[in-house]
């Protein structure tokens, strides 16, 4: 992902579960593409349509509660979303979510801050975030996350590590 | 003499006949098109109303709630006779409520098996059908008679086998605007239904299983004694081969029920050959009684653990896999064995896919072992 | 100073009992399960991320519940056959094709056992705690990477008592317990966080209401959810006492809160549309017009709770028109309500009943709602569009207000039976 992107916030509720996220009827769909095609479709119509590479979501509390389908994350991912803030996350959806290489941030102060629609910047080398004249810092990364956060996902995080000890490295 | 459909219809072989049907059968089966053509129409005879659900029982997908869900309404509406659960409506109908001589009337082409009954399964279009509903009567051309006889009774083969065998002979056209009467005391009941329901896809007009009688003169007459398996192949229903044609090759998807193959005389067959085996890693066998009533049987009969136990999975009494109404389907090039009675492409899932036709022991036998797999009947496997 | 059940579970496992709240933890999980709805994906990381093979095969399960039968025919078959993938190619011989729920079996055939760490790839992996079993869920990513490596980094857990105390009214379950619990700590309080059920109203439970409980503990947000240890533990999984008496709650351990419930006081209650902790005593719910029941899943769907729906429904039959949805959560479960005459009287009643597996619980094709329809649930989640349209409503309930209510076709209590059947 790039070091600093802009987009448009998507702004959504506390309490958006996996089931809103990604329906079941869809996780079957045989690729990655066709699943994103329905991100978010019962709570935002034209999400999928609108979304574009760089947009935000700030959600409320508890974002990504319910179900631990991987898929959830992966169609917003694949939607182009690299970056989620919220007030909390559900446990498995921020695994997932930091698994797959988004960044996730915690913080309960934008929401009230913003409005839908409202231009973002989220630059993550410097960890901050800036919308609305305002400027958030992005909390540190927790220490034993960093390994998969800097390779860029879990995916990457072992690709690496077991190619390097294919090679017979230390 | 007359023939059973001159009984019936009190009217001579070639003339128009007005008759009242006893029984008007509402299945899901195009549900849609007879709502909205009995929009603000009455019916003549509600009692005479039978609403089963068996199509796709529990529901699957959203049109068949949303279809269910207005059928229901309907049938509070003109207070017909309502269930969503009892079973195959036509093997529902023939448990609790039909007589011989009586007429049955619907939109489904297996209509013709209430003959098994004595009684005449007539299949109507949908503007037909609702303007019957609502008159309460149908003018009706009575067709002329054929006699088939069948000697002995079946030993290395099943009724689909023989059912299959005798459309390969006719052909599709075979019974066009004819009656058709079977007689033989080789058959039981169940055999008999399975016999009439199929009979009408060769275009029969009226199917008949006659009681305790010779045939005077048949045109076709079979010794059940031999009998072969026999295969319905892919795509076709009258692409009918010997069963070891196609021996060998792999499926994925395996049916026993429907119609055609549900009763509890077949379920007591699958039993027998799935008794301590197991269906293979790569098959999956999905088995649906008939009726409730053939359910609570075949639990009585220790049969569902059988099947349970062997790794097949049961589905609530419906037509259950058979023509996709519902669960367990076919995926892309796969193959399924069934004992349904369509077998046309796509019928059970996607079009890239093959449905073949065969009796209970072939589709039993050939979910364990992985293939299709000619069973001997009567000889007790290993 | 004592330790909470959760720490003395990560304690066991890693030897180490210097940690606290907040830590991260590797461990090395007893046993992982994999759901057939994820086969594909666990297949494809592991092969991204360039695991050749299974680490300890032997300790992973299998299991084929959310697409057998195969609902979907387009989809639905490539899942199965990677789900034989794991078994045939990557070695795990422990695979369930259609033998029931994953959450049920886990427990029912002993893959986890009390005092052990397991996790899968499904959010519902908590149900093992009533057996006293640390089990979370994570998605398959992560169990890609458990089964490369046989290791899971976990953070040790905060952890919530849930002190439960007096006795059950008549019809009043377990579902009722975890309904109230996640109705007051509401879909975050136990985010992230142990919740430990101790008291003498906890020790009178059977197991399957132990199960009960920790399977919809999740939808407080919980990371996991744990009972002690006792002889119907000990029971359920032919184990020695001995070997487990350990998993007790220290009087000196350090809890985040405490909650207390005097169960005599429980009514039954009703989650509605369209948030698992909007709850309320079923009084608030009397009369809403339904018009579909299911009963089953891995929160209400074992032979107790067949049992309760059983009873209720003998000799009756539903409402005209409403649709009664009935799945057994297990082959042991359905062989045994069919012995016990349970699935007869389902039949008459007018319920379809399908094969054990999770059904309509999660939206699969046994019983999907259209718009404007009403469901009554024993499954733990109520969210929108998850059992039909996004016009279709759903509310959660235990099995005896489920069954009670198919016959009325409303919402009613069990304690008006009497007027309700004849």
């Amino acid at each position: 992902m790039a070091n600093v992107q802009s987009g448009r916030i998507w702004l959504l509720p506390d309490d958006v579960d996996t089931d809103v996220i990604l329906a079941v009827r869809h996780l079957f769909l045989p690729t990655a593409e066709e699943r994103a095609t329905h991100a978010l479709e019962n709570l935002i119509p034209n999400f999928a349509t609108d979304v574009k590479a760089g947009d935000v979501i700030v959600a409320g509390k508890n974002f990504g509660c319910g179900s631990s389908r991987e898929y959830a994350p992966e169609a917003l991912y694949d939607c182009g979303i690299s970056c989620i803030v919220a007030k909390s996350f559900a446990r498995i959806f921020y695994r997932n979510a930091i698994n797959i290489g988004i960044s996730l941030v915690e913080n309960a102060d934008i929401q009230d801050e913003c409005k839908d629609g409202d231009l973002i910047t989220v630059d993550h080398e410097n960890r901050n975030i800036e919308t609305g004249g305002r400027r958030y810092e992005m909390p540190k990364v927790p220490k034993h996350l960093e390994e998969i956060f800097k390779a860029g996902g879990l995916v990457n995080y072992h690709r690496k590590r077991n190619a390097w000890s294919k090679e017979g490295g230390k | 003499m007359t023939t059973m459909i001159e009984r019936i219809t009190k009217a001579k072989a070639g003339t128009t006949a007005r008759v009242q049907p006893d029984w008007f059968i509402l299945t899901e089966n195009n549900g849609f098109e007879i709502l909205a053509a009995m929009e603000n129409r009455k019916i003549a005879f509600p009692e005479k109303v039978i609403m089963i659900f068996d199509r796709d029982v529990p529901a699957s997908t959203f049109e068949s709630a949303e279809l269910q869900k207005q059928l229901a309404k309907f049938a509070k509406k003109h207070a017909i006779y309502f269930s969503n659960s009892a079973g195959i409506a036509y093997n529902v109908l023939m448990e609790k409520f039909l007589s011989p001589g009586e007429i049955v009337v619907s939109t489904g082409s297996h209509c013709s098996i209430v003959g098994a009954e004595q009684a005449w399964g007539v299949q109507l279009d949908v503007q037909a059908f609702t303007d019957s509903l609502e008159t309460g009567y149908l003018d009706r051309k009575v067709p002329e008679t054929v006699q088939i006889s069948l000697e002995n009774a079946l030993i290395n083969a099943e009724i689909k086998d023989l059912t299959l065998t005798l459309l390969k002979e006719v052909g599709e056209k075979g019974f066009e605007d004819k009656a058709v009467e079977f007689y033989g005391f080789g058959l039981t009941k169940a055999q008999q239904t399975v016999l009439c329901s199929m009979a009408g896809q060769a275009g029969a007009a009226g199917v008949f299983y006659c009681k305790q009688e010779e045939a005077e003169s048949p045109i076709l007459s079979y010794d059940l004694s031999k009998i072969k398996p026999m295969v319905a192949n892919s795509g076709s229903l009258f692409n009918i081969e010997h069963l070891k044609s196609v021996e060998g090759k792999e499926i994925h998807a395996a049916f026993i029920g429907s119609c055609t193959g549900g009763s509890i005389e077949d379920l007591r067959i699958a039993a027998e050959i799935l008794k301590d085996q197991q269906v293979h890693l790569h098959v999956r066998l999905n088995i649906c009684p008939q009726t409730a009533s053939t359910y609570i049987q075949a639990m009585k009969e220790g049969l569902i653990d059988i099947f349970i136990d062997s790794g097949a999975q049961i589905l609530t009494p419906s037509c259950g896999s058979c023509q996709r109404s519902t669960v367990g389907g076919v995926g892309r090039g796969e193959v399924m064995l069934t004992t349904g009675a369509y077998n046309y492409k796509g019928c059970s899932g996607v079009k890239d896919s093959e449905v073949y036709m065969a009796s209970v022991a072939a589709v039993a036998k050939s979910a364990i072992t992985g293939k299709i797999t000619v069973q001997e009947m009567g000889v007790k496997h290993g | 100073m004592g330790h909470t059940l959760v720490e003395k579970l990560m304690i066991k496992n890693t030897g180490d009992d210097s940690i606290r709240p907040g830590d991260i933890v590797i461990v090395n999980p007893d046993c992982y399960m994999i759901i057939d709805a994820y086969s594909p994906s666990v297949i494809k990381k592991l092969e991204e991320m360039g695991f050749d093979k299974v680490l300890c095969p032997e300790k992973a399960v299998v299991v084929f519940d959310h697409l057998l039968p195969v609902g979907n025919p387009s989809n639905d078959p490539l899942f199965i056959s990677k789900s034989v993938e794991l078994r045939e190619k990557y070695k795990i011989q422990t695979t369930e094709k259609g033998t029931g729920i994953s959450h049920t079996l886990m427990h029912e055939k002993r893959y986890a056992k009390p005092g052990t760490i397991v996790t899968a790839t499904d959010s519902h992996t908590t149900t093992y705690g009533g057996g006293g079993c640390l089990s979370t869920g994570i998605g398959y990513s992560d169990m890609a990477a458990v089964l490369g490596t046989d290791e899971l980094w976990l953070k040790v857990p905060n952890a919530i008592k849930i002190v439960l105390e007096g006795k059950l009214k008549p019809h009043v379950t377990a579902k009722d317990i975890v309904l109230k619990v996640v109705g007051d700590l509401k879909a975050d309080g136990g985010q992230y966080k142990s919740l430990e059920f101790t008291g003498p109203g906890a020790q009178q439970l059977s197991m399957q209401a132990r199960y009960t409980i920790c399977n919809m503990a999740l939808e407080a947000g919980a990371k996991c959810a744990l009972f002690e240890a006792d002889d119907k533990t000990a029971e359920y999984f032919d184990m020695d006492l001995d070997e487990i008496r350990w998993i007790q709650v220290d009087e000196d351990a350090e809890y985040e809160s405490v909650m207390t419930y005097d169960l005599g006081q429980l009514e039954p209650q009703i989650a509605k549309p369209k948030g698992v902790d909007d709850v309320y005593d079923i009084s608030k719910a009397i009369g809403t017009k339904i018009d579909e029941v299911f009963i089953g899943s891995c929160t209400n769907g074992s032979i107790e709770d067949m049992a309760v729906a059983a009873e209720i429904l003998k000799g009756n039959t539903i409402s005209p028109y409403l649709k009664l949805v009935i799945i057994p959560a297990s082959n042991k479960v359905f062989k045994e309500s069919i012995e016990l005459g349970y699935i007869e009287t389902f039949l008459k009643a007018g319920a379809t009943v399908s094969h054990p597996s999770c059904g309509l619980c999660a939206g699969f094709p046994f019983g999907l709602l259209s718009d404007g329809e009403v469901v009554l649930s024993t499954s733990n989640r109520n969210f929108i569009g998850r059992m039909g349209t996004k016009d279709s409503l759903i509310y959660l309930s235990s099995p005896a207000v489920a069954a009670a209510s198919a016959l009325a076709g409303e919402i009613v209590s069990p304690d008006m039976l009497e007027l309700l059947t004849h």
